[in-house]
């Protein structure tokens, strides 16, 4: 009747919620989700090459508005995106940077955030 | 293909649990009990169109509350002790600083009182403590453990004058705490330790609960079976509905198509009809009380609801110095601890409990 497992190792995936954004005050471009995606994988070229660029990185979740996403990458493959997205510094010539604002291995973790409880 | 990376630390951890509520010698009450700092609760309720009221009535209706500039000396006073710590179960968290780089206090239920301190405050400060388990290597991060219920901690007593003096003379330690108060005796109201601090000249402020529900027309909601644990046998595993119902609760699209350019997410376990299927989220600060009363309510009204079963969520604070019980808790990357709950009609349950790296799992 009772059952308990425990995981062993590492978790399949890693999931991480990112946003990215412009200098203050600078018209921010329209970027459908498709197009971020290819923007990502572009980023992952550049540094990581063509055989970086051919891992799947999937995008779960894309507010446009916003310009936030969900990430769901393998997780041996977590380093070399979080590298990828440091480093990028433009979008079509404009200054941007992703800022990576949570990174959990359980998609659940990402649905809340303690740090933003806000009681003053 | 690139050099791997030798012997990164993972991420994050998974502990599955089935039993049944029913089940004589099931822990879910001490489980959720030794959970002492829930930062939110969300449920995810399928072929449900509203959210019941006695969800909304516990939650919102949560005593807690964050006392501003606390000295640590107040939390040593005798009256708290004797009219508060030995007569309840007073749970109080420093809020504002980071587990990482700043100094964390916790008071726990069994009277133990916790500071995880940065080396310069350990070292000033001048109470014997440990090294904290995390990072491992670099001995950034102290432990100082005060039992305040033990019988020779008491004014005129040496361990006690000490303690006084290094709180008061040596540094004059004040943090905002976030505070719940669950007393032992049910007539006396939860709100006396709000008054007690306004007393001491403390600001106290309601920590207000914000609510989020959303309600999803023709989801596929996973067809859990839950006589079923052989999982090497199925077409899916307790991961992937644990991975599901995270995604829902993020309020992603599951029903995409593997092939995708975006996603390559599928979900191959089998899915009931579509249905409307509603989701809530709490968040603010929960007594475990409240945690213990929202399952009792949902077993209780399961087949009234007509739920084929029901997910419940519990959220620890990242910068939390303990998870469960007195476990020592961090933050790399993430600061995970949370637990789920899936309930089902026959009263039997799925737990998981996920971790993040900085936590010792039992």
């Amino acid at each position: 009747m009772y059952k308990r497992i425990v995981g062993k190792g590492h978790l399949p995936y890693a999931y991480l919620k990112i946003k990215l954004e412009f200098e203050d005050g600078a018209l921010e471009p329209e970027i459908e989700a498709a197009m971020f995606k290819y923007f990502i994988t572009q980023a992952i070229q550049s540094l990581h090459g063509e055989i970086g660029a051919s891992h799947s990185v999937d995008v779960l979740k894309f507010r446009k508005r916003h310009l936030e996403a969900i990430l769901r990458v393998s997780c041996s493959f977590l380093s070399k995106l979080w590298s990828s997205l440091t480093l990028v510094g433009n979008y079509k010539g404009q200054v941007c940077a992703f800022r990576v604002q949570q990174v959990s291995s359980h998609l659940m973790a990402l649905s809340s955030n303690s740090r933003e409880l806000n009681v003053s | 293909m690139a050099a791997p990376i030798e012997k990164s630390l993972p991420i994050g951890k998974l502990v599955f649990e089935k039993s049944s509520f029913k089940n004589e010698k099931s822990k879910h009450e001490e489980f959720i009990e030794d959970h002492h700092f829930n930062y939110a609760i969300s449920c995810i309720l399928p072929n449900c169109k509203r959210i019941p009221d006695i969800l909304q009535s516990s939650c919102v209706g949560e005593k807690s509350f964050l006392v501003q500039d606390l000295p640590l000396i107040e939390v040593i006073s005798l009256d708290l002790i004797e009219a508060f710590i030995k007569r309840g179960k007073l749970r109080m968290l420093s809020h504002g600083g980071t587990i990482d780089g700043d100094d964390c206090v916790a008071v726990l239920p069994t009277g133990h009182l916790i500071l995880h301190l940065s080396k310069d405050t350990y070292q000033q400060l001048g109470l014997e403590g440990k090294p904290s388990q995390f990072p491992k290597r670099k001995k950034s991060k102290y432990i100082v453990d005060i039992d305040l219920t033990s019988p020779s901690f008491k004014p005129g007593k040496k361990g006690y004058n000490r303690v006084k003096w290094c709180f008061k003379d040596r540094l004059g330690l004040k943090f905002n705490f976030i505070a719940t108060w669950t007393p032992s005796d049910n007539e006396v109201c939860p709100s006396s330790l709000q008054k007690y601090f306004t007393m001491k000249g403390c600001k106290c402020k309601p920590v207000k609960i914000k609510c989020n529900m959303k309600k999803y027309n023709d989801v596929l909601v996973p067809d859990i079976d839950p006589s079923q644990v052989d999982f090497d046998n199925m077409d899916y595993s307790y991961p992937d509905v644990f991975e599901w119902l995270g995604g829902f609760s993020c309020g992603i699209d599951l029903s995409c198509n593997p092939d995708d350019y975006l996603s390559t997410y599928s979900f191959n376990g089998p899915t009931r009809p579509p249905a409307t299927c509603s989701y809530v989220q709490y968040s603010g600060y929960f007594s475990c009380q409240t945690v213990q009363s929202i399952i009792k309510s949902i077993r209780d009204s399961m087949e009234e609801w007509k739920l084929p079963w029901c997910s419940v969520t519990v959220q620890g604070f990242m910068d939390s110095p303990l998870s469960w019980k007195q476990r020592e808790h961090g933050y790399l990357n993430n600061g995970d601890n949370l637990y789920t709950f899936i309930i089902f009609p026959d009263d039997s349950y799925w737990l998981y409990s996920a971790y993040g790296s900085y936590d010792l799992v039992s």
